[in-house]
């Protein structure tokens, strides 16, 4: 089962908001369908990282994730939900939310939240992969979701995050 | 979310207080308590058969114990 809500995304060379569609409840069709869409940019990128001599903990996280596995392994959960937006009839983006976590901060302590486990943009829109990202706001479309369900973003993993840290790090 | 489907729920009056206590404690609705707990019940149930364990831990005592599930 799954629902469809109109989103926006934003053109990046265009400036310009474009419609898209959340799906709340990705199935496994829909997953594969986005790996096969993905996959080659992904294995371009890689190659790209390779030929640069990147380190690979420098590497994006997301490259490496089997989204096919995690929809297995989780789907059938009523804590897992499965989120996607689809723009230009492909997969935008994947995330994987955690509803049966509760926060720890004091004032939202035992409140019920929406853990992000995994968000990933498709290649062809991060920043990380290609100097002309296609579409932006994915990860603000899928925060402001989970959010409108009556959820508290309390903490987010997201390749980002970890890149980001990692940066950092190697500044300090 | 999908469609919903409504249920009667009969509760004893023990079971009603512990669940009206936990939904004034975290401040959301009744509903909302027994969503989370079949979500977490669920969680668990499928974990625990695929092998894994569930251990409350005494940090004072370093005491653990597994949680068994019906």
């Amino acid at each position: 089962m799954s629902d469809r809500s109109n989103v926006y995304l934003k053109d990046l060379a265009t400036g310009l908001p474009v419609e898209a569609v959340l799906i709340d409840g990705v199935s496994i069709r829909q997953v594969e369908l986005a790996e096969v869409s993905w996959k080659p940019h992904i294995h371009a990128a890689q190659k790209q990282l390779v030929h640069d001599k990147v380190p690979q903990e420098l590497w994006p996280q997301h490259l490496h994730w089997d989204w096919r596995r995690k929809h297995k392994k989780t789907a059938r959960l009523l804590a897992c939900r499965w989120l996607g937006i689809e723009c230009d009839q492909l997969m935008q983006g994947l995330t994987l939310l955690d509803t049966a976590t509760t926060g720890r901060i004091p004032e939202q302590s035992g409140k019920p939240l929406a853990y992000v486990h995994y968000v990933a943009t498709a290649p062809w829109n991060s920043p990380e992969l290609t100097n002309s990202p296609k579409y932006g706001w994915i990860g603000r479309v899928f925060i402001a979701a989970a959010v409108s369900s009556g959820y508290q973003i309390l903490k987010v993993r997201s390749s980002y995050e970890v890149q980001h840290i990692k940066k950092m790090a190697s500044k300090s | 979310m999908s469609a919903k489907k409504t249920m009667t729920l009969n509760l004893t009056d023990q079971e009603m207080e512990v669940l009206e206590e936990l939904a004034q404690k975290k401040d959301i609705s009744k509903t909302a308590i027994i969503r989370q707990a079949l979500r977490l019940y669920q969680l668990i149930d499928v974990r625990i058969s695929e092998g894994e364990k569930l251990y409350f831990e005494d940090s004072k005592k370093k005491e653990k114990s597994a949680l068994m599930l019906l």
